[in-house]
């Protein structure tokens, strides 16, 4: 994965528990500065190390952290350098999910190794969506079970997020909003 | 040709579209438009909003139905462009528009992708332009991360460099005293074999302690090379379990000592280092294995040999000789050359540190080699008599000058009393007068009330320099010999070239030479 997702646990770790967690992690996971380049694209490995250090030292478990780790990203990445691309993504929750597949190719073309999701709006109706997301990736559906809870957030609403039995390619999800 | 279109797809495909009537009026609009130009309202006409540029003549778009030509429109308030082109439609034009972004930088507009149809080119330029700033300033942010890292690990090194410089310093203080006392007792127990053992022990396990100071001096970046006078031979036949180890299994080593009784002037480190260079060397050139020799005797040192004198002198030659393969004559042109390597993984620096070592010391280094006749080495350094360090460590076997008006006169300074007692009761025995104080103060009012012929000064004081001393002690009395001595030396101290240096813990035996060297003459140091 790319380097900004070390850095976003980082930064949800130094805002919630302070530097000398964050030291006691990096010394667990044996990372440093040099794995937390932005646009470097690291294996694969070196990130689930650095989750599996994060939830020891935190005492957490991996999936709890995964879903809280999901949800600080949108905030961490709104913050930060991409969150002008965030913006003209979407101003509203199902724009911005329906072109999530167009901003990704944006990302590809500038990191070409960044293996990235896809995400489609199955159905959607006022107050709720149904999402379909794959990857070549597994194991991260708590992730994006937070991401889609970091949306609801981003878009001033309230509501929850579920994984709901997939019929064919990939994971959907079920998020269930108030619309007022 | 008049097209008509589902509202829900003309949204879809054109999301900037608008509809004007018979008499230019907008009648329906995108939603592109409704967000971007909030006054618009449905009866409007166009140029309320808009200047009508390229390709209308007049400002007439009914010219361009049926045409394939594009025109432009210009926001009236914030000059946002819209290109397209004119279809009829059962309401009258279809203005079939998209967004033209002046700029493809983001942070200077508000577009959101909803102002664009889908698949068109503006996204992924937007996107691409934007994604590149973006990386941009993520990498600004790294750097200046790792920047600060690293700065961080300087400032703790230095700091982690200057404790350990500073501990070694203290506990080669200590060192000192327990292997000067040690010496001191060994003289008083000449006839107690079982005590003397027992002192054995302690000095022993003081060198121990000296190789600790040696990592914590590693640490703080103090190289420890002293030079000292070596006795060669006495060193390679240390060595040679050593020596078997570095050569491998399938070389054979064979040692030929012929400089008994002749000891050189230069750092031990330095010349172990050396040898160990060609030793890897001389394995390196023999993959198969084969032998090696390391052979000593006394030849001429050739006149002006780097650092020596004009006139031919004693030198000790060690020569390491191989049976390997031997250099091509434009390989034995360049050996010597720093950064020059024939192995893969050669940094090229290890003859041209021998070549450093022997030069420094006074003397030179050659090569005969030749292919298929193997390589031999040459060090050759400058020959001194051995001073019979046995007999001036012996108890009671003091100086010529013991006890008498003639002896050496030495200012001795340190600022810990054990060392002082320790160090002034040697000398004594070595047959020197000395005077000892305990502070740079102190000792300049001795050297204000008389000569001496040598300054041995500690170099760390509490609140004192002996290096500033002895700077003041040669002003006051040109021609004063001066032997600093330390521990560790703190960066950024300089010493006159004609000054010697010991380094503590302080062996008698090298302490004894170097005064003997101080008062026989300037040292051949280049």
């Amino acid at each position: 994965m790319y380097g900004m997702i070390h850095r976003a646990v980082r930064q949800m770790v130094l805002d919630t528990r302070g530097e000398a967690t964050w030291a006691e992690i990096e010394r667990a996971a044996g990372l440093g500065p040099a794995e937390m380049i932005s646009a470097e694209v690291y294996d694969d490995e070196v990130t689930l190390k650095l989750i599996g250090a994060t939830a020891e030292i935190l005492a957490e478990p991996v999936d709890a952290l995964l879903l809280a780790f999901g949800r600080y990203w949108i905030s961490f990445a709104e913050r930060g350098s991409f969150g002008r691309i965030l913006d003209f993504t979407g101003t509203d929750l199902v724009s911005f999910i329906g072109n999530l597949d167009n901003m990704h190719q944006g990302v590809q073309a500038v990191m070409p190794d960044a293996r990235m999701p896809s995400f489609q709006l199955v159905d959607a109706t006022p107050g709720r969506l149904i999402v379909s997301y794959a990857s070549t990736r597994t194991g991260l559906e708590r992730f994006v079970e937070g991401l889609l809870l970091g949306l609801l957030d981003r878009f001033g609403l309230t509501g929850s997020v579920s994984e709901r039995p997939a019929n064919g390619h990939g994971r959907q999800f079920l998020l269930t909003y108030s619309t007022t | 040709m008049q097209i008509e279109i589902d509202e829900a797809v003309l949204r879809v495909l054109f999301p900037a579209f608008l509809i004007l009537d018979g008499s230019g009026r907008i009648r329906e609009f995108g939603p592109t438009i409704a967000r971007r130009f909030p006054t618009i309202a449905s009866g409007d006409r166009i140029e309320t909003h808009f200047t009508i540029t390229g390709g209308a003549p007049d400002g007439d778009l009914s010219a361009l139905v049926d045409s394939s030509q594009t025109f432009t429109l210009v926001g009236q308030v914030d000059e946002a462009r819209l290109v397209g082109m004119v279809l009829r439609c059962s309401a009258g034009l279809l203005l079939t528009l998209r967004m033209s972004p002046e700029s493809f930088l983001l942070d200077s507009s508000d577009y959101t992708m909803a102002d664009f149809a889908p698949g068109d080119p503006a996204i992924h330029g937007l996107l691409l332009l934007s994604m590149q700033r973006a990386l941009l300033d993520e990498q600004r942010t790294v750097v200046r991360e790792l920047a600060k890292e690293r700065q961080s690990s300087v400032d703790l090194l230095d700091r982690v460099s200057r404790v350990a410089g500073f501990m070694a310093h203290d506990f080669n203080n200590f060192l000192s005293i327990i292997k000067l006392t040690s010496d001191r007792m060994r003289i008083e127990l000449r006839d107690q074999p079982r005590l003397r053992r027992m002192l054995d022990i302690i000095k022993s396990t003081a060198a121990r302690g000296s190789a600790i100071t040696r990592s914590l001096m590693t640490l703080s970046h103090q190289r420890d090379d002293t030079r000292i006078l070596v006795a060669i031979d006495d060193m390679i036949r240390d060595n040679i379990q050593f020596f078997s180890t570095i050569a491998g299994t399938d070389v054979q080593i064979k040692v030929e000592l012929a400089a008994p009784g002749l000891v050189a002037e230069v750092s031990p480190v330095g010349a172990l280092n050396s040898l160990v260079n060609l030793l890897m060397n001389a394995r390196d050139a023999m993959p198969e294995g084969g032998w090696v020799t390391i052979r000593t005797q006394v030849r001429k040192l050739p006149a002006g040999a780097a650092g020596g004198s004009d006139e031919p002198g004693d030198c000790i030659s060690i020569e390491v000789a191989d049976t390997g393969k031997g250099m091509e004559p434009e390989v034995l042109a360049k050996a010597f050359k720093p950064l020059f390597s024939t192995k893969p993984s050669g940094n090229g620096l290890g003859l041209a540190s021998v070549l450093d070592f022997a030069r420094e010391a006074g003397g030179d280094a050659c090569i005969d080699s030749a292919p298929g006749r193997g390589t031999k080495v040459h060090i050759l350094l400058p020959a001194r008599i051995a001073p019979d360090v046995a007999a001036a460590h012996e108890p009671g076997l003091a100086g010529p000058h013991a006890g008498s008006a003639l002896a050496p006169t030495i200012l001795l300074v340190d600022d810990e009393p054990y060392a002082i007692e320790a160090l002034a009761e040697l000398l004594e025995a070595e047959g020197y007068a000395v005077t000892a104080c305990e502070s740079c103060a102190q000792a300049l009012v001795e050297l204000a009330s008389k000569p001496f012929r040598i300054l041995l000064t500690d170099i760390i004081m509490p609140g004192e320099n002996g290096i500033a001393l002895a700077e003041a002690a040669c002003r006051m009395q040109p021609g004063l010999k001066v032997v600093l001595m330390s521990g560790f030396v703190p960066e950024g101290q300089s010493m006159a070239e004609d000054w010697m240096f010991l380094r503590k813990p302080i062996d008698t035996a090298i302490l004894t030479s170097m005064l003997r060297l101080a008062l026989d003459g300037p040292v051949a140091a280049e």
